[in-house]
C-alpha cells in the first residue's frame, strides 16, 4: 500500500522543505499552512537551523540605501525585492542614516531625540519586526571612527573597503592589524563594488562604456597579485537607460554570496544576477549612491507566525 | 566508500548480493550498486547478502525496490569514482537526463521511493525525490498543495483554519 503524504515521516518531509528556495520565503509559509504536522516540522528550531546550514548564504530580501553627505541620506527604509509580510510602519526616526546592514539588522546613526539623550547614538534595527536597540557608548566610538575613515562600499568578509570619492581599495588584515592599499584594475571609475568570487578571491565590479566588467584578484604569492578580467556583460538591451543622451549605468552595490549586482540608470534601480544574467527592476529613478543589501533568512517561527504563537 | 568491485565486468565477475523485498521477491544485484545504500553497505562489507542468504528488507515492497535498484545501478559507476570528479560532461548530462525521467512518475511511487531512500540511507535518491516534491509544492496555495499531493479533503475545522491563516498571511499569496 503506497503511503499518503500525511504518512511521510517528519524527517522525510523536512528533506522536502529544505529544498524550497529561501529567496522566495512565501513557499515555506504556504507549506506551513497545509496541515498541522507540516507546520510543526517547519516551525521547529532544529529545522530552521538545518535550513540555514543547507542554503548557507542568506537570500536577498530587499535593500536600504545611503548617499553622500551633500546628496542628503533618505530616511532609513527597507525596500523589499521579494514577497515578505507588510512591514512594520517606519519607526519615528527624526534624523537617522542607515550605515550598514548585516544578519538582517540595520546599523543606524540616529539623532539624540530618537535615542532619548546625548547628541547622537548608534542603533541596531530589525526592519521586519521593528525591534531596535541602542548600542553601548564604547561600541559607538569605534563605529564613528570607522564611519569617518571610510566607506561607501565594503566587502567585510575579506576585510576590503573602497574609499568614499576615491578610486582605491583599502584592505584591513584582522590577524596582524595592518592596513594596505590595493590598486583597482580600472583607474577612472568611481562607481564600483567589491564582492567575493566563488573561489574566495576578491572580486571587483564596474561599468565602463555600456559593459559591466568583473575582475578577480589572483594572488599567486605574497608579493605577486594581479587582477584578471573574468567576465564582460554587455548591458545594451539588458538594462533600460533613460532617453536622454547623458544617462549612464552605474554600479551602486553588490549582495555578497548570492552574486547580485545593483545597477542604477536614469530609468531606475536594477538587480543583475551574475549567474543567470537575469535583470529585475527593483525601484524607480532616484539618486542612488550606495545600496545596502538586506539579506536574511525569513522562515516561519513563533515571531513570524503570530497565530502559531497563539495556538501552540 | 563503495566496495572495491568496479563492476565493469572486465576483471572477472563482480560480486553479487541478494536483496529480499517485503513481499518476498529476490533481487540479485551487484554489491557496488547496493552499497549506495549506507544501511546496506555495512552488511555487505561484513560479507552479508551473498550466497543463498539474501538481505531481507521488510519495509520495502518489490515494486519500490526494483525502482530503487534501477537508480542504484545507474549511479553506481559514478559513485565508485568518489562522486565522479573526473566524469565527463557527457556522463553528467546523461545522469541528469536519467534523473529527470526517473522522477517523472506517479506520486504514490514518489512517496514510497523517498521513504525507501530515507530508510536505506541513499542520499542521492532522497535528495532527487525531495527536490521533485518541493518543485510540486512551489507556487501553490495550501489548498492546491493538498490537492496536488493527494491529501484527504480537509475537515470543516481544518478548512476554516486554513482560510483564517490565508487572511493573516495575505502577503504570501500575492
Amino acid at each position: 500500500m503506497a503511503p499518503t503524504p500525511l504518512e511521510l515521516i517528519n524527517d522525510v518531509t523536512a528533506e522536502i522543505f529544505l529544498r524550497l528556495p529561501p529567496d522566495e520565503p512565501e513557499h515555506l509559509f504556504r507549506a506551513s499552512l497545509v496541515c498541522k504536522p507540516w507546520l510543526r516540522v517547519i516551525s521547529d528550531p532544529d529545522f530552521r537551523r538545518r535550513y540555514r546550514a543547507f542554503h548557507r548564504t542568506p537570500p536577498l530580501l530587499g535593500f536600504l540605501q545611503r548617499r553622500q553627505v551633500l546628496e542628503g541620506s533618505p530616511a532609513p527604509r527597507l525596500t523589499t525585492t521579494t514577497a515578505v509580510p507588510p512591514l512594520i510602519p517606519n519607526p519615528p526616526f527624526r534624523d537617522a542614516d542607515a550605515l550598514d546592514c548585516h544578519h538582517g539588522r540595520v546599523l543606524l546613526r540616529a539623532d539624540a531625540a530618537d535615542a532619548g539623550d546625548g547628541d547622537w547614538c548608534f542603533m541596531v534595527w530589525d526592519p521586519l519586526t521593528g525591534e531596535k536597540h541602542r548600542l553601548p557608548e564604547e561600541d559607538a566610538v569605534l563605529i564613528e571612527w570607522l564611519r569617518r575613515a571610510c566607506t561607501h562600499q565594503r566587502q567585510p568578509r575579506r576585510g576590503a573597503f573602497t574609499l568614499r570619492g576615491a578610486n582605491a581599495i583599502v584592505r584591513y588584515n584582522w590577524t596582524n592589524n595592518c592596513i594596505s592599499m590595493i590598486n583597482p584594475p580600472s583607474q577612472d571609475v568611481y562607481y564600483i563594488a567589491l564582492m567575493e568570487m566563488e573561489n574566495g578571491a576578491l572580486g571587483f565590479v564596474c561599468i565602463e562604456g555600456s559593459s559591466l566588467y568583473l575582475w578577480s584578484r589572483k594572488v599567486s604569492s605574497e608579493a605577486a597579485a594581479e587582477w584578471v578580467k573574468c567576465r564582460v556583460i554587455k548591458l545594451e538591451g539588458l538594462i533600460h537607460v533613460a532617453d536622454h543622451d547623458d544617462d549612464e549605468a552605474l554600479v551602486v552595490g553588490s549582495a555578497e554570496g548570492v552574486g547580485i549586482i545593483f545597477v542604477t540608470t536614469g530609468a531606475g534601480l536594477f538587480t543583475l544576477e551574475l549567474k543567470s544574467g537575469r535583470v529585475r527592476k527593483v525601484d524607480g529613478p532616484e539618486i542612488y549612491f550606495s545600496i545596502l543589501p538586506y539579506m536574511s533568512f525569513y522562515t516561519p517561527d513563533h515571531s513570524t507566525l503570530p497565530s502559531l504563537a497563539r495556538t501552540h | 566508500m563503495a566496495a572495491p568491485e568496479s563492476g565493469d565486468g572486465n576483471n572477472g565477475a563482480a560480486r553479487m548480493v541478494t536483496l529480499i523485498s517485503s513481499d518476498n521477491t529476490r533481487f540479485e544485484v551487484e554489491a557496488a550498486a547496493a552499497s549506495l545504500s549506507q544501511t546496506l553497505q555495512l552488511t555487505i562489507l561484513d560479507g552479508g547478502g551473498g550466497g543463498g542468504d539474501g538481505i531481507p528488507l521488510p519495509n520495502v515492497d518489490s515494486a519500490t525496490l526494483s525502482k530503487v535498484l534501477e537508480y542504484c545501478i545507474k549511479h553506481a559507476p559514478a559513485a565508485a569514482n568518489g562522486g565522479a570528479p573526473n566524469a565527463t560532461a557527457v556522463d553528467r548530462a546523461e545522469l541528469e537526463r536519467f534523473d529527470n525521467e526517473f522522477v517523472n512518475i506517479d506520486q504514490s511511487v514518489l512517496y514510497s521511493l523517498i521513504m525507501a531512500a530515507h530508510n536505506l540511507e541513499i542520499e542521492g535518491l532522497q535528495s532527487l525525490v525531495a527536490k521533485k516534491v518541493a518543485d510540486m509544492i512551489k507556487g501553490k496555495s495550501p489548498m492546491e498543495i493538498r490537492r496536488t499531493l493527494g491529501f484527504p479533503d480537509p475537515t470543516p475545522e481544518e478548512q476554516a483554519e486554513m482560510n483564517a491563516h490565508m487572511l493573516e498571511y495575505g502577503w504570501a499569496y500575492e
